[in-house]
């Protein structure tokens, strides 16, 4: 297995990953009876990293491999992202985020700070700007116009009681 | 107020029906979405823990779909909740890339992972019930500026050497 | 009542940053597209974001990309945009941190048109 793959999975099996699920769990004041449903989703999280490793981590695979680790970061970001909106609608509009999505939001921001070592700062940089500029809705088309075209699409496809 | 359990259930309001997240909502249908994991469950052969497995990470994504629709319900809320879409839509789509890049460079070192199948088969299923959220367009310029961000990146020379 | 004492308010827009770094809460002042011109300690330290590595860039895409929404980000810019913004509310910081409940106050100070972020903890 390459240096990197080496490397990842050692991360997201070490105690950090899970202390920090378990922390960010605690912190966000998740009942005992969704403890269970957030480190299932934490362990299925880790097990997706570690069956890349174990795919694409053989020698001659490191372009590959890195790239995907870039998307591997670029996917835990839109994640954090919408736990985060949620939270905070939550938490703006009722007074209280749902424990669970903080808690969510705590445990993707923590593995991606650990795929965070093995990416350069200039890709992540790119990355991480079009993840905030794609929220904003100022990347490309992107506008609010377009959100009724696509209520009129939407429509279309789901049909009222369907 | 479960996030990972029934969004249905947790006593806020349901998105109002011909709404972006009236739709958006219905696109997270977890009695449909379960369905694809029967589709999928009947076609690979897999073990009763990966089953399981499956249909929490199923119940999952209906569940992150529904709750997207309910927090940003309103109709002001428009304007923010379809670039997030937009954003769910990519999430899942990189999801799928990478269990499909996974069963593929697996298959050719003759490890096959039908789990690994199963997930690739019920994600694309419910990325297809976003993408008719989203306009065509969008979504081409979307994926396309993200294979060329992730094309774009290259690893430093000092990854590329093995210690061992 | 807010959590911006009157005493943090006499000292602006002139806040010096030994004033500022004892003030007790977060004090970011930011220009009209969010770029921090001032960032205190209080803030370094919750944030665990060097105050080198945070002046000069940009509190709502780049520093503290939790607050990148129409919630946050979108309220300043409003505010920005109509030369008065004076608005408080709570919110949930998650970005390699851990969930931390905060109080915001957005404040653009009228004479000087400087643009301020006051955070404060807040019990859950």
């Amino acid at each position: 297995m390459i240096a990197s793959a080496v490397k990842l999975a050692a991360l997201v099996s070490g105690p950090e990953f899970a202390q920090a699920v378990l922390t960010h769990g605690a912190a966000a004041g998740v009942s005992p009876e969704e403890f269970p449903r957030l480190t299932a989703s934490a362990l299925r999280r880790r097990g997706a990293i570690l069956d890349v490793c174990n795919a694409l981590g053989a020698k001659g695979d490191e372009d590959d491999f890195y790239r995907t680790l870039a998307a591997i970061w670029l996917e835990l970001r839109f994640e954090w992202q919408r736990h985060n909106l949620v939270s905070n609608y939550g938490t703006v509009r009722h007074g209280c985020a749902a424990p669970l999505s903080l808690a969510l939001a705590g445990a993707s921001s923590a593995l991606m700070a650990q795929l965070e070592s093995l990416l350069d700062d200039t890709a992540l940089a790119r990355l991480g700007e079009f993840a905030a500029q794609l929220i904003e809705g100022t990347h490309g088309v992107l506008s609010a116009e377009a959100t009724q075209v696509s209520n009129a699409a939407a429509h279309a496809y789901f049909p009222a009681g369907s | 107020m479960g996030y990972l359990s029934s969004p249905r259930a947790s006593g806020l309001p349901l998105p109002q029906p011909n709404t972006l997240a009236g739709h958006l909502w219905m696109a997270g249908d977890p009695g449909v979405i379960d369905e694809m994991v029967s589709v999928a469950v009947a076609s690979l052969n897999l073990s009763e823990a990966e089953i399981e497995d499956l249909r929490l990470y199923a119940q999952e994504r209906s569940a992150a779909i529904q709750t997207l629709a309910q927090a940003l319900g309103h109709a002001e809320d428009e304007p923010e909740l379809y670039p997030t879409i937009a954003a769910l839509w990519l999430e899942l789509r990189f999801d799928w890339q990478r269990h499909n890049e996974v069963m593929n460079y697996a298959a050719t070192r003759i490890m096959p992972l039908p789990r690994v199948a199963a997930h690739g088969a019920v994600g694309s299923a419910i990325l297809a019930r976003l993408e008719d959220l989203l306009l065509p367009e969008h979504r081409d310029e979307l994926a396309g500026h993200a294979i060329r961000l992730l094309e774009a990146v290259v690893p430093p020379q000092t990854q590329l050497v093995n210690p061992s | 009542m807010s959590f911006v004492s009157d005493n943090i308010f006499k000292t602006l827009p002139n806040i010096s940053r030994a004033d500022a770094d004892a003030a007790g809460i977060g004090i970011v002042q930011v220009d009209d597209q969010g770029v921090i011109k001032l960032y205190n300690k209080w803030e370094s330290e919750m944030a665990d974001v060097p105050v080198p590595s945070a002046e000069g860039r940009n509190f709502f895409t780049q520093v503290a990309p939790c607050t990148n929404n129409r919630l946050f980000f979108g309220k300043f810019k409003d505010g920005v945009g109509q030369g008065t913004l004076d608005t408080e509310f709570n919110y949930t910081f998650s970005y390699k941190m851990k969930p931390t409940n905060v109080q915001i106050r957005l404040y653009r100070h009228p004479a000087s048109r400087t643009n301020w972020v006051f955070v404060a903890p807040r019990a859950a």
